[in-house]
């Protein structure tokens, strides 16, 4: 016996089958010929700055028409057929072309081009603050890229800056420059610090605000400004709401130590100076913004899961979380090359629609769920196919919203904050209720969107096995 | 010895003996000695022997006794072979809608589950492709990436008149392109009036019906005949809902999107309807030969797989056949031509998830076959048979789009596949004494596999880099088998009988082993032959398996086989390039299907070395035998093993130890037997698939049969205990839920054995 390919007899053989074929009459032959095509791109084009869009264009040989997507939606988006980009941001914006092929053509290996928005970098600074000598106040600079902005005092013996918060210290009168620096943009702000009034008690401390600390127990309060009344500020106490907490300081940041958490309190500041004690600012909340990524695992799609990156804010002393927002992957349209130097088409989510108060694993929180639209109707809410509310993760069946009719293109994803400790590792009780649905293009088989669930969190696993598997917290 | 037309009574010693008429008048038609006495054997066995027919005599004597020296069978080989009983073939062919059944109790075979109608036979744990099933003599082939239109799946069992079951060593005139045996499933040949008779009129109506699932079914067909031709019209008809399983073994669940639950002791997507089996046959005879035109259709409204993770919601075949066997001085000759046409449709039953619009994965194909046969007499003790065959394939699989990322093209499975075998065969069969009787045989099977370039849904990655990667690669594959055969066969005594023999066998891979192309889990595991629950990728480089066999069998009994009987085979089977499977560890397949060992995994066709090896053992006696009636007893026992020995692995969906004891008591045309079956736990799995293991289980069956001039009444009541019981064949239950991902269904739970079932059935025959 050998096995081998294409020899003459091979083709003696075919000849003869192709033969056996055509005396029966049949029409045999391949249905797709799958002749092969590539796709051309264009120049790419390269937009002025400030302009927010360009066209691109792609040929594909077999002269089929030409698709695009963008691979960088948090930057760009371009619309499929005309191959209009649209920049939301600065930066590199990826669009791939696609051919599908037809009965005579194979799909066309993809190609991608990038195009570079550049928009002005614009470093501006608020309105600067009036400052006498001992006063603090705090300068803001806003970079139009969004980058963090770093600060610094060109002025060292007229006033001293915190490089985080921008809050200065006057320290002599005359001009106090302020250097702004994000990326490689800087930007100036000049305070003139007048001389001080006839020293009085100091004013209330503005701009206070309070985060949560490195543990449940700790929170650290800071104030934005404050009028020193002509005399240098002295201390710094802090008291809670509702009582029973307090601490003190000589800086304008104090580190607050709860009996054993700091939630569901609020904090107010007062100064100190030596003419006496001012009054107490208003109480402010512990609000705390939070990096989260939660992966679900697919198991059909691999090297691809289904990853969501985001951000929200906390409200400690009153249980709120907002501006759940962030981009999912979509696991489905992936390549060979997983996340993060990934091919997969990312979605947009930023309309935080539902926040539900748990226990679970022994940890009060929230499940707090974003949305791609401004809309929850993601799931089949029919209950024939099990259907409630159209998007409660775990019903429907998988189905689009609206299911026969018109398929609204949803998804979601559902995160657990833990209320008192939003950085603790969650437990599997926690990851169970994680839970995502794409019921956009990216993630639809027939009508049925992809999603992620456990059975042991909503009674069933993902449409393509997906579940969670992590989420991890960090703090901003 | 010349005159055989004035020797009334004819005795075959060793072979036949049987009392009969002859006729008084007639020439002889080949004038010599040897061919007369050769011929004198045909008259007797050949029932379409023209010299018998054509010269027959108006009137008839008895014939005195003659005792002829034992001649060669001028026909197909039997060497080797046996069949079920062919009352138990009569009762069983009369309450199933699944012919495969009917090879239920043949020593040595067992049956892996399917479908309702489509059952798969396994030869000492070879099974599917690996088997030759021919029927009427044409091999059909099954058009779906998970064979749910087997063979036997095209055949109305009510039209079964013999099974011949080639377990062994298989003769290479009945072999080819298989390594397991051959099964050849025939019906009856048409009758033709006799010269007394201007015409010949049957006519044939049955029913059965079966408590377990209510399933229902209908035979009927007429024959008209001449002396010369004869026309058959043959339709049945048969239903079931999903069977039940003696109590519950999964979780009661709802199947579908919008479906009740469904109860934990029935076997979701094990129903069939509208399986429809009908032919029309033309049949001439005239000096000797016989030609046959047969048309025949079968159409499928619904057949579930709970072992498959969709069902059969479409078949339609056509089979248009022409045979024609002459019967010469020189020996037989059989040419056949045949056109098979086949569009089969899957997709999720009611039982399963639709997702909404449904998975359709659509096949066609076409089969062209053809044979030339000749069996020459060259002495009285020396026969070859030689021929030559091919059989052309051609297959589409292609699924349409349904939306999402299952569009907007359609995703191209396997397109324009072909299977090109041709064949040739030589096999000399001589019987050198009374005692010893030897057969060895030749052949080379040249099979070309092909397959078109093909497509996904669409350009994402996720198809167009498999699709890709297949189309760059050489996809035309040619193998040269060679087969042979040799076996011997000695009878020292009337009371005893060895066999024993060697074969080299080889089977080319199906065009479903080697061009599965698409590692996406959804894909693949829509490719799956063996009801596993697994995904397969095909593999474009596979290997023809090779197997090397050898067995004996001793068999012992009295001189008229009436009394008692002992029979026993013991195997081995060496197979070099077995066409196993390894976990998939690229593509798509995550990290975890590597080593996953409670869960269903993603797999591709491999070449490895594997041996099976066995023992099969059936005896019978008869108790008594009276006025009153006969008590007979059988008992039979199986034993197979089946190694990978490149992974030490167990084998697929090997039979664990089991038999059977049956106590048969016939009075006349009565016969109803007590059966129990007793089989043992399976353990010995395969772990690369992680088979799941199954308990033994103990059955009793009732049977009963009646006759009665044209009237043939058939009841039975099977699993009588009502045990509830896993099929060690049945495959993984995956009949209901969200079948497409592998995580969807849960893994473990065995497709079980049907509960207590009522049988009866009625047949009369005009």
């Amino acid at each position: 016996m050998r096995t081998r390919p294409g020899t003459k007899l091979t083709r003696r053989l075919a000849l003869a089958a192709l033969a056996i074929a055509a005396l029966d009459g049949c029409d045999e032959g391949p249905a797709i010929l799958a002749r092969p095509q590539t796709i051309t791109f264009a120049t790419a084009p390269s937009p002025p700055a400030n302009q927010a869009s360009a066209t691109v264009s792609a040929t594909a040989s077999s002269g089929l028409p030409v698709s695009y997507r963008s691979t960088t939606p948090s930057v760009c988006l371009v619309d499929s057929d005309s191959g209009l980009v649209t920049a939301t941001t600065s930066g590199s914006c990826t669009i791939a072309a696609n051919q599908s092929g037809n009965s005579t053509y194979a799909p066309a290996p993809q190609v991608t081009q990038d195009i570079v928005f550049a928009f002005f970098e614009v470093l501006t600074f608020s309105p600067a603050p009036a400052l006498s000598l001992y006063d603090l106040g705090t300068v803001t600079a806003v970079d139009s890229y969004g980058r963090p902005v770093s600060y610094a005092s060109s002025t060292p013996s007229a006033c001293s800056v915190d490089s985080l918060t921008g809050l200065v210290t006057t320290l002599s009168t005359g001009d106090c420059t302020v250097v702004a620096s994000a990326g490689t943009l800087q930007a100036t702000q000049t305070l003139s610090v007048s001389a001080p009034p006839i020293p009085t008690p100091p004013g209330a401390p503005s701009g206070v605000s309070a985060t949560a600390g490195d543990a449940a127990d700790v929170a650290d309060v800071r104030i934005g400004g404050i009028s020193a009344g002509g005399s240098p500020i002295t201390g710094y106490s802090v008291s809670s709401t509702p009582p029973g907490i307090s601490a003190a300081g000589a800086a304008p940041a104090i580190t607050v130590t709860c009996p054993s958490s700091c939630t569901g309190y609020a904090f107010s500041v007062t100064a100190t100076n030596g003419i006496g004690t001012g009054p107490p600012s208003p109480a402010v909340d512990i609000v705390t913004s939070y990096d989260v990524v939660a992966t679900f695992h697919e198991p059909d799609t691999q090297p691809n899961d289904s990853i969501f990156v985001g951000s929200f804010t906390l409200d400690s002393t009153n249980g709120a979380v907002s501006n759940l927002r962030g981009r999912l992957s979509e696991a489905m349209t992936g390549g060979p090359t997983p996340y993060p130097d990934d091919t997969m088409t990312w979605l947009t989510l930023d309309h935080q629609l539902s926040i539900v108060p748990v226990t679970l694993g022994g940890a009060s929180g929230f499940l707090v769920t974003t949305f791609l639209l401004d809309t929850t109707d993601t799931l089949s809410m029919d209950p024939v196919y099990g259907g409630t509310d159209g998007w409660s993760p775990g019903t429907g069946r998988g189905l689009y919203y609206g299911y026969p009719g018109t398929n609204p293109g949803n998804a979601y994803v559902r995160i657990f904050v833990n209320s008192a400790d939003p950085l603790a590792a969650l437990v599997q009780a926690q990851i169970d209720k994680l839970a995502y649905a794409d019921c956009t293009p990216g993630g639809m088989m027939g009508a049925s969107c992809m999603t992620g669930t456990t059975v042991p969190g909503y009674g069933t696993a993902g449409t393509m096995s997906g579940y969670p598997v992590s989420q991890a917290t960090t703090r901003q | 010895m010349t005159g055989w037309h004035t020797r009334p009574r004819v005795r075959l010693e060793g072979l036949v003996r049987r009392k009969g008429h002859q006729h008084e008048q007639g020439r002889r038609p080949w004038g010599t000695a040897p061919r007369c006495a050769f011929t004198c054997a045909l008259a007797l066995v050949m029932p379409l022997n023209a010299s018998a027919q054509e010269e027959a005599p108006r009137g008839e004597v008895t014939l005195e006794e003659v005792v002829i020296k034992p001649k060669l069978n001028v026909s197909d080989s039997t060497l080797g072979a046996s069949a079920p009983d062919k009352t138990d073939l009569a009762s069983r062919r009369a309450t199933t809608g699944d012919a495969a059944d009917l090879l239920r109790g043949v020593p040595g075979v067992s049956l892996n589950g399917a479908g309702g109608i489509s059952s798969l036979p396994a030869i000492h744990g070879l099974s599917d492709d690996r088997l030759r099933i021919q029927v009427d003599g044409t091999d059909l082939m099954p058009a779906c990436p998970n064979h749910m239109n087997s063979p036997l799946s095209y055949v109305d069992p009510t039209r079964v008149e013999s099974v011949t079951v080639f377990s062994g060593i298989t003769p290479v005139s009945v072999g080819g392109d298989s390594i397991g045996g051959s099964i050849q499933v025939k019906s009856a040949p048409p009758e033709f009036a006799t010269p007394d008779k201007a015409l010949l009129g049957t006519a044939l109506l049955g029913s059965f019906y079966r408590s377990n699932g209510n399933a229902v079914g209908y035979n009927l067909g007429a024959t008209i005949a001449g002396e010369w031709v004869n026309l058959t019209f043959r339709q049945s008809e048969a239903w079931s809902e999903n069977f039940l399983a003696a109590g519950n073994f999964k979780p009661v669940a709802p199947g579908s999107e919008g479906g009740p639950p469904i109860p934990g002791d029935v076997v979701a997507s094990s129903a069939y309807s509208a399986t429809v089996r009908r032919s029309l046959g033309l049949a001439f005879q005239t000096q000797g030969q016989l030609l046959q035109l047969e048309a025949s259709q079968q159409t499928v409204g619904f057949e579930g797989f709970p072992n498959q993770r969709m069902d059969m919601t479409s078949n339609d075949n056509w089979l248009f056949t022409i045979r024609y066997t002459g019967t010469f001085a020189w020996g037989e000759l059989e040419a056949r031509v045949s056109y098979q046409d086949t569009r089969h449709e899957m997709n999720m039953g009611p039982d399963r998830y639709s997702y909404g619009t449904g998975m359709p994965m659509d096949t066609e194909a076409k089969t062209r076959a053809g044979l030339l046969k000749a069996n020459v007499t060259l002495s009285d003790s020396h026969l070859l048979r030689v021929g030559a065959e091919f059989l052309y394939y051609t297959l589409y699989d292609f699924w349409p789009p349904v939306g999402g990322l299952m569009g907007p093209s359609t995703f191209w499975n396997v397109d324009f596949g072909q299977r090109l075998r041709a064949d040739a065969f030589a096999e000399w069969e001589a019987r050198w004494t009374r005692a010893w009787l030897t057969q060895v045989g030749v052949r080379n099977d040249t099979v070309m596999t092909n397959a078109g370039p093909v497509q996904g849904y669409n350009a994402l990655p996720t198809w167009a880099d498999d699709a890709a990667a297949f189309n760059a690669l050489q996809r035309e594959q040619i193998d040269y088998n060679w087969d042979f055969a040799a076996l011997a066969r000695y009878t020292p005594t009337s009371t005893q009988t060895y066999e024993g023999g060697y074969a080299r066998k080889s089977r080319s891979p199906n065009l479903y082993q080697r061009y599965p192309w698409s590692t996406n889990p959804m894909a693949a595991l829509m490719n799956n032959l063996v009801g596993d629950g697994n995904g397969y990728i095909g593999l474009v480089t596979l290997r023809p398996e090779i197997a090397h066999t050898f067995s004996v069998t001793g068999d012992w009994h009295d001189t008229a086989r009436t009394s008692w009987g002992v029979k026993a085979t013991a195997y081995y089977t060496y197979v070099h390039d077995y066409i196993d499977a390894r976990r998939c560890n690229f593509g798509q397949c995550s990290p975890e299907n590597v080593t996953a060992t409670d869960s269903f995994v993603l797999l591709q066709y491999v070449n490895q070395t594997a041996q099976l090896y066995g023992l099969d053992l059936s005896a019978r006696v008869l108790f008594v035998e009276a006025s009153w009636g006969s008590l007979t007893g059988n008992a039979a026992l199986g034993y197979v093993r089946g190694e990978n020995l490149s992974t030490h692995d167990g084998l697929y969906n090997i039979m664990p130890l089991d038999g059977t004891l049956a106590l048969a008591y016939q009075l006349g045309t009565w016969k109803t037997t007590a059966e129990a079956q007793a089989v043992a736990s399976k353990t010995h799995v395969s772990q690369v698939r992680n088979e799941i293991p199954t308990s033994g289980y103990f059955l009793v069956n009732l049977r009963t049969s009646y006759q009665w001039k044209f009237i043939q009444v058939d009841g039975s009541i099977d699993n009588l205990l009502n045990r509830l019981y896993s099929n060690p064949l049945g495959g993984a239950y995956v009949g209901q839920g969200p079948s497409m991902t592998t995580f969807g269904i849960p893994w473990g739970v065995a497709v079980p054995g049907p509960a207590r079932s009522f049988n009866v059935a009625l047949n009369l025959h005009f």
